[in-house]
């Protein structure tokens, strides 16, 4: 058999084996390689899908934020007016609405939290100052309770205007 | 406990009143005064009895605007009635402007 002589004088397997020690390595370099890239991508994917939906909720939020003034402005116009049942309904809508606006915003922080926990605070008070005027009938000062809601508002707006800008920054 | 802990809240209040680090502010029902945290705040009330007499009420508030407990002079020693008071005088002075308002008429007052 001259060609296994042939290998056996030349050690062609001990050649051999060194080449397939050699492939491996270089094969199980390309395949670490390969797994990184893959878990950045997954990495870089879960980044870009958590953006996304902070930015979904930002908007959101941003929503709920001017939906809670309108209702505050239409509140003082029912304070204007003196119509206590329709007050009652919408003091407890924009104190959800407020809860919610703290809860979901991806913006929220210490200011923001404060600002709204005042405004959940004179709510919380209105609703129960208005209940209990009007189980009694008895008289309310409206005009003080439009300056403490337009004093929230204000607070509010203040807010808004920083959360959209931070908003209008994230990526 | 619990009036240890009232009294507790009492002096940090008062603390940091004194240092203007609370943003009193003036609360609904009439002689009243709030102030908030993030998920928290506190109302202090002068309210009158069935005899007509003064006295004063502090409320804790949650997040969803529930008043979860509350505390008056009542429940606390004579020394903390006092406190509770000079805490409630720097509350409305603070919520009202009262010291602004006094260095702003005292300075007008330099240029008559």
């Amino acid at each position: 058999m001259p060609a296994l002589q042939w290998i056996a004088t030349y050690r062609i397997g001990d050649l051999a084996s060194i080449a397939g020690v050699a492939i491996s390595l270089v094969g199980f370099a390309v395949t670490v390689l390969n797994v990184r890239r893959s878990r950045s991508a997954a990495e870089r994917a879960e980044a870009a899908a958590n953006d996304a939906r902070r930015l979904v909720r930002g908007y959101e939020t941003i929503t709920d934020f001017s939906a809670a003034i309108a209702i505050m402005e239409e509140i003082k116009r029912l304070h204007r007016v003196g119509q206590i049942d329709p007050l009652l309904d919408r003091y407890a809508a924009l104190r959800k609405t407020l809860i919610e606006v703290r809860k979901m915003s991806p913006l929220a922080n210490q200011n923001m939290d404060q600002v709204i926990q005042n405004a959940i605070t004179t709510l919380a008070s209105m609703e129960d100052l208005v209940e209990r005027a009007r189980a009694a009938r008895s008289a309310l000062n409206f005009v003080q309770l439009n300056q403490r809601l337009s004093r929230d508002i204000d607070e509010l707006y203040g807010v808004f205007v920083d959360m959209k800008r931070e908003g209008g920054s994230q990526p | 406990m619990r009036s240890e802990k009232y009294r507790q809240l009492i002096d940090r209040l008062i603390t940091k009143t004194d240092r203007r680090e609370l943003a009193w502010k003036e609360g609904v029902y009439p002689d009243s005064f709030q102030v908030a945290f993030p998920n928290y705040s506190l109302t202090i009330i002068q309210r009158q009895d069935d005899r007509d007499e003064i006295f004063l009420e502090m409320s804790i508030i949650n997040s969803d605007g529930y008043t979860i407990d509350r505390f008056s002079e009542f429940d606390l020693e004579q020394d903390y009635h006092n406190k509770l008071y000079g805490l409630y005088h720097e509350a409305r002075r603070q919520a009202l402007g009262v010291d602004k308002a006094l260095d702003d008429i005292l300075i007008a007052l330099e240029d008559y």
